[in-house]
């Protein structure tokens, strides 16, 4: 694409306040928008037309006809499409001095570490527990500036971690027990008003300028709420927990090297098999390799189990999620302990 | 004693307000509190599932209540 626009044209109210040092720290800085939903869709339009030097898409899902009452970003078109594929490019006709980067992928355990790795801002516009957690505990593992909104009908949240020195408080400081999905509606469920969207990604994309540019951003341990009904803005505080799992004992959910795919010399480790035993009883394609020693040792005994020092260890069950967390148990003690990637049932 | 009570999000959705004035005795606790306002509007979490603020600092549920303070309900919120 041939621009016809210099920086200098297109910036110029932006270095008339900020300082062509401060546009250079725009130009340099690297964003990553998890969700490009209501939430994400603002905010990478005022990002991206701020000329922030990279941005990441992260989005698995489609456009759907009842998104398009918020997600402005796209049109009745689009329906059917991956939300990051028509947002990027959008975002590159809008914003020519801006790379654009898709990742049309769901975050998870296996991919996170890898996709928050090269970003030094991370904004957290998804819309459930499960992904928010990870996403917030990754960003402690790997020390970035997490960005975090949420929304409910009329009100927003929006909180601020900055994990660069791995301090707190974090938000499991908040949260000791995760809420659970479905604890509280979704948006599908209970409804939400569009501008809210454009309030609170609007507030992402400020407070990510806010820590491009070095200014004073929302501390760690606040939460701002802002409710459109009553156009009020207030801030709460919380105290770090000292007994947090995240922040203080630093039980990070790091993958790498810890799950790997069924090695060759199987005979070398002594297997756990961590489903219960009902399902152990079914266990079929390793005990059908003569030789092994396989130890059934259901989740909940996990933790009383002492491993010889001697030893390595292949953890295993049907999908290789508990399996990874009796590992991440397991290893307090004894770090030759390993899970199976994918689990038994990836064995076929 | 009196104090001011704020509703957020779903509990604001099942209430239909966002504030409450309420007479409480000194020996009610906040988890009790909840649970009353809970019969009262049908909140569908119970006290160990939110978060309970004090004039803009989150507490725990001992935390000892004076006069005209401004107490929040705060349901976990995830959506985007
Ligand atoms: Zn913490």
């Amino acid at each position: 694409m041939t621009i016809s626009i210099t920086s200098n044209q297109l910036f110029q109210r932006q270095i008339t306040l900020l300082g062509s040092e401060g546009q250079k720290l725009i130009t340099q800085a690297r964003v990553l928008i998890v969700g490009a939903g209501g939430l994400g869709c603002p905010a990478l339009q005022y990002l991206s037309s701020a000329g922030v030097g990279e941005i990441g898409i992260v989005d698995f899902d489609k456009i759907s006809a009842s998104n398009l009452q918020r997600q402005i970003l796209f049109r009745p078109e689009d329906v059917g499409q991956l939300k990051v594929k028509v947002a990027s490019e959008r975002i590159r006709k809008h914003a020519p001095y801006t790379k654009i980067v898709d990742i049309p992928i769901a975050l998870n355990e296996d991919s996170a570490a890898s996709v928050i790795s090269s970003y030094n801002v991370i904004l957290d516009c998804t819309d459930n527990f499960h992904t928010k957690f990870l996403l917030h505990d990754f960003c402690f593992q790997e020390r970035k500036i997490l960005v975090q909104a949420s929304v409910y009908q009329y009100e927003g949240q929006l909180q601020v971690f900055d994990f660069r020195n791995q301090q707190g408080p974090c938000w499991r400081c908040l949260w000791k027990i995760p809420p659970e999905d479905g604890c509280t509606g979704t948006c599908a469920e209970v409804g939400v008003i569009g501008p809210l969207l454009g309030v609170m990604g609007s507030l992402q994309a400020m407070e990510a300028l806010k820590i491009i540019l070095e200014k004073p951003f929302l501390k760690n341990g606040n939460t701002l709420f802002v409710d459109l009904l009553t156009l009020s803005m207030e801030s709460r505080v919380f105290k770090g927990r000292k007994d947090c799992s995240c922040c203080v004992k630093k039980d990070l959910p790091r993958t790498e090297g810890i799950q790997i795919a069924l090695p060759d010399r199987l005979n070398e480790f002594i297997i756990i098999d961590v489903r219960s035993r009902k399902e152990n009883q079914e266990c079929l394609v390793l005990k059908g390799l003569a030789g092994l020693e396989i130890i059934n040792l259901p989740l909940e005994e996990v933790s009383s189990f002492l491993p010889v020092a001697s030893k390595k260890y292949l953890v295993v069950c049907s999908k290789g999620i508990r399996s990874l967390k009796a590992c991440r148990e397991l290893r307090k003690n004894h770090s030759e302990v390993y899970s199976l990637l994918g689990g038994i049932e990836k064995l076929g | 004693m009196n104090i001011k009570i704020k509703y957020f999000a779903s509990l604001r959705e099942k209430s239909q307000k966002s504030e409450d004035l309420l007479e409480i005795n000194e020996k009610q606790n906040l988890s009790e509190i909840y649970e009353l306002l809970r019969g009262k509007y049908h909140f569908p979490l119970t006290a160990k599932e939110i978060k309970f603020a004090v004039n803009n600092e989150y507490v725990e549920d001992e935390y000892l209540l004076k006069e005209h303070d401004v107490v929040a309900f705060i349901p976990p919120v995830a959506g985007g």
